[in-house]
């Protein structure tokens, strides 16, 4: 019996989410919100200038996503509101795709050639490097956890 | 002040609609290989939403604040740069390359394009 419940548990019929997941994803959506909003105070991007904020927070945003996917991957019991809550809320809030995307707009109607080439590179390099990054890290403590229960 | 608020409404607002569509992809999944269909939807949608609002604010008279709510609350919140980027390692983790470069390729072409149209809409 408990190993049917276990197997339930382990493969999971995605339903509708409860209630509890979309408060989390609510309050982690206003949290990554604010933050990255917080940070281009703090770091203005001037439009014509690389908008260096925004590469920072997907690189970091990256790495951290990419680490707590591969310990919840080792981990699968965590509770599905905090994972949501901290993942697709948090962190996906936190990072964004369009505000890249209408820079690289702006600066090939400019004329930029160089600098979006350069500027989709280093997103695409950091970007998807940081999430490997995290991943493997993500992986190296799951692996420790697991050794040492 | 008006302008923080603004933002975090409408940042709510799209990360609860993204997670409204990841929902619903993940629920009629059924047993097709896992490919991130939605972050692909919320990042084309959120990248059109920002052509429109840049564009708009040439001429509509939209104020500061609630364009930056747009831009970065809304637009900012649906789109996500993370969950693209590690959806990307988890295909090539599985091997699965071409999946990986069809999912960092489309993302692109289908963002830029979106936001063309946006702004292009806005005129």
């Amino acid at each position: 019996m408990k190993s049917v419940l276990d197997e339930r548990r382990a493969v999971p019929r995605p339903g509708v989410p409860g209630w509890k997941a979309w408060a989390a994803v609510a309050v982690g959506g206003l949290i990554g919100t604010e933050l990255r909003f917080c940070a281009g105070l703090l770091f203005p991007e001037s439009a014509g200038a690389v908008p260096w904020t925004t590469l920072a927070i997907n690189v970091a945003g990256s790495f951290v996503l990419a680490t707590l996917t591969t310990i919840w991957i080792a981990r699968p019991k965590t509770a599905f509101w905090l994972r949501a809550g901290i993942g697709p809320g948090l962190l996906g809030s936190f990072t964004t795709f369009s505000a890249l995307v209408v820079v690289i707009d702006q600066q090939i109607r400019g004329g930029l050639h160089a600098t979006w080439l350069a500027y989709l590179g280093l997103s695409l390099v950091l970007g998807l490097g940081a999430a490997a990054a995290g991943w493997k890290t993500g992986k190296a403590i799951a692996d420790v956890r697991g050794g040492a229960q | 002040m008006m302008t923080a608020l603004l933002v975090g409404v409408f940042g709510v607002t799209g990360a609860l609609l993204r997670f409204a569509v990841d929902s619903f992809f993940a629920h009629h999944q059924g047993t097709r290989p896992h490919w991130p269909w939605a972050t692909l939807a919320v990042n084309v949608a959120g990248s059109f939403v920002i052509g429109l609002s840049v564009g708009l604010t040439g001429h509509l008279e939209l104020g500061a604040d609630w364009h930056a709510g747009v831009a970065t609350g809304l637009a900012g919140g649906l789109t996500t740069f993370s969950s693209w980027s590690t959806a990307t390692v988890r295909l090539v983790s599985e091997t699965r390359y071409r999946a990986a470069a069809l999912n960092i390729g489309s993302n692109l072409v289908a963002g830029l394009a979106a936001a063309a149209l946006g702004l292009f809409l806005a005129g």
